[in-house]
């Protein structure tokens, strides 16, 4: 790949990804200094690639997570959940979803980071999201509550969870 | 048709969450255990719902309201990595072939003098005279030896002279911004590297066509101005011409804000020093200007600089209130060029340079200053075609424009040499435009249709 292309892809998803990368590292390390360092840091590992990458979204939110979780270790700051902790998710996941993720150590990373994706939705996405998961309400339901069509409630969460599947799928959480 | 054809990824997330009929879960059912790819996609889709499950039990807060921007000097950082790389490239060449441009003349000049010292042998004492030791010089003042002691002065001010050519020479040769960044240099702990960095100054001598251009006798008032004690304080060293450069030194104009008449304007927090200070020096002029009545001088495209909203207010700039109503309307490419929210510039060999911002816009002529540090001696760019400038916008692609830059010649800047522009201003003539796609593929794009 040319230099002129590098340039181009970097400026380009620097554009699209710089405020969400942002967010995420804070959402993991709690300082935006040190955010900063970090999204600067996926940035320029980005710069020097020699290789193609082939999901560039994918492989900077996986390299700033990475960083970012070394970066904890390094200060002492990574929290551990409990083993309890552990079981009493997995109780609540169903079991073809256990299988899915490789360890838990994944897991916690994986719900960290469907948790940054929802944060960023909008607002009316995030309220469908808290019906549905977490009141379990149904479709009529939301729609009565939104004053959305029962169509439109199931035409936004299919989007919403069939482009988070892509990503997560894409980052390798799902093998 | 397959059942996977018929079943689609929303009828499976639908059944996962329990709000299919019984009819449509019975043939799912049977649709998934008869077909291996659609139950690893409900593998796949049930451990998102499962994961979102976890998640929506202890959400956290939204933080996408709030300014998420990476800090100036980091995104500097960013994009100057790529040119680094070249440049070093650049020095390992340099390396390999030494530069002969500056050994040639530096060899031809060795023998001139060896020939000089070769046909007069009884000049070598004054030639170890001028070399510095001055006081030997008085106690040889007597009567006997007068003439003696007059040659002697007047070879030592013959070389005396020569010295002050040639870094009058080496002054005249730099640009008015080398000179600013020499000026921030001078500020910071020097390195290895800046030692070794005058090649470029003294290279530039030997091309005749920048000489002669800037060889000028007010170009050499105004490059002595900046670093003549630094430089002059080992040629001159009598007392009494220190004294006349410490006096023509004060003769300067004021750059401060000494009038108080001008609120300068505030930098942001986590601003570069070096940008925060041109662009207090642009400001500075700018007003000065205005009470000078000269400001249509500044501005080539009319009175766009006049309003002098676009330099000292960037964060405010190009995107003024009527931009962002008129996003709503049904606007041209042009207007929608002038309301971007960052235009970067890249060279014809498709080189990130950095950031730039837009002063103006006449027609397909875009006025434009550069933002980014620029390191000395590299800082101007070179008159030419296929500049590239990409646009980004928050709800648009990325649009990217060819053309021909040229640096704008400031009218000021020439009838007054002490006070010019510390930000180069260029005109970027548009010469093709194109829209990127998703995959930053190119599409041909015509800026007058409407979009």
């Amino acid at each position: 790949m040319s230099q002129s292309t590098k340039d181009q892809l970097l400026v380009g998803w620097f554009e699209k990804l710089e405020k969400p990368l942002m967010i995420y590292a804070y959402q993991i390390v709690h300082d935006r200094e040190e955010a900063e360092d970090l999204v600067q840091e996926v940035f320029l590992r980005f710069s020097r690639q020699e290789n193609e990458i082939l999901e560039p979204r994918a492989w900077l939110y996986k390299t700033l997570r990475n960083l970012s979780i070394s970066f904890l270790r390094k200060n002492n700051r990574l929290q551990r959940t409990t083993d309890e902790d552990q079981m009493d998710f997995l109780h609540t996941m169903n079991q073809s979803a256990q299988n899915c993720l490789v360890s838990n150590l994944e897991k916690n990373e994986a719900i960290d980071r469907v948790k940054h994706s929802i944060s960023l939705l909008p607002k009316d996405s995030e309220r469908i999201i808290q019906l549905k998961f977490n009141q379990h309400k149904s479709y009529h339901e939301i729609a009565q509550e939104t004053g959305l069509s029962e169509s439109n409630v199931g035409y936004k969460l299919h989007h919403i969870i069939k482009d988070l599947s892509e990503e997560l799928k894409e980052e390798g959480f799902f093998k | 048709m397959s059942d996977e054809h018929k079943i689609e990824e929303e009828e499976i997330i639908a059944f996962l969450l329990g709000e299919l009929n019984e009819e449509r879960v019975a043939q799912i059912k049977k649709a998934l255990n008869e077909n291996p790819r659609l139950r690893d996609k409900k593998r796949i889709l049930a451990g998102t719902l499962g994961l979102m499950e976890a998640s929506s039990k202890d959400p956290i807060p939204a933080l996408a309201d709030q300014e998420w921007k990476l800090s100036e000097h980091r995104k500097n950082n960013i994009f100057s990595s790529g040119s680094d790389k070249e440049e070093e490239e650049e020095e390992e060449e340099e390396r390999r072939f030494p530069n002969l441009l500056f050994w040639v003349p530096l060899g031809v000049a060795a023998c001139a003098l060896l020939i000089v010292l070769a046909s007069n042998p009884n000049e070598t004492e004054n030639i170890k005279i001028a070399s510095g030791n001055e006081k030997e010089i008085k106690p040889e003042k007597t009567s006997t030896s007068k003439i003696a002691v007059d040659e002697k002065d007047n070879l030592n001010e013959m070389l005396l002279d020569r010295t002050q050519e040639g870094v009058t020479r080496v002054l005249s040769a730099r640009t008015t911004s080398e000179v600013q960044a020499m000026k921030e240099d001078l500020k910071q702990p020097p390195s290895l590297d800046d030692a070794f960095a005058s090649n470029d100054i003294l290279s530039s001598l030997a091309d005749p066509q920048v000489m002669s251009q800037k060889n000028s006798p007010t170009n050499n008032t105004l490059f002595s101005i900046g670093s003549e004690d630094a430089v002059l304080g080992n040629a001159k060293s009598s007392s009494a011409e220190k004294e006349e450069n410490r006096a023509k030194t004060n003769k300067l104009p004021n750059m401060g804000f000494a009038d108080g008449k001008i609120n300068p304007p505030v930098p942001a927090k986590d601003e570069p020093i070096i940008e925060s200070k041109v662009r207090k020096i642009a400001w500075e002029n700018i007003e000065s200007d205005r009470s000078n009545s000269e400001l249509s001088e500044f501005s080539v495209l009319g009175a766009t600089l006049a309003n002098s909203a676009a330099i000292p207010e960037p964060t405010t700039d190009f995107k003024t209130a009527e931009v962002q109503t008129t996003e709503k309307k049904v606007i041209n490419g042009y207007e929608l060029i002038d309301g971007s929210q960052s235009v970067f510039i890249f060279t014809p060999k498709g080189k990130t340079i950095g950031r730039v911002k837009l002063v103006g816009r006449e027609d397909k002529n875009i006025e434009l200053v550069r933002l980014h540090k620029t390191r000395a001696g590299k800082s101007v760019l070179p008159k030419g075609e296929g500049y590239q400038l990409r646009f980004s916008f928050e709800k648009n692609p990325p649009i990217i424009l060819v053309g021909n830059l040229e640096r704008k010649e400031g009218g000021r800047e020439k009838e007054n040499p002490n006070n010019f522009n510390p930000l180069t201003t260029y005109i970027f003539q548009i010469k093709d435009s194109w829209i990127l796609n998703e995959k930053e593929i190119r599409k041909p794009i015509d800026l007058n249709q409407t979009r």
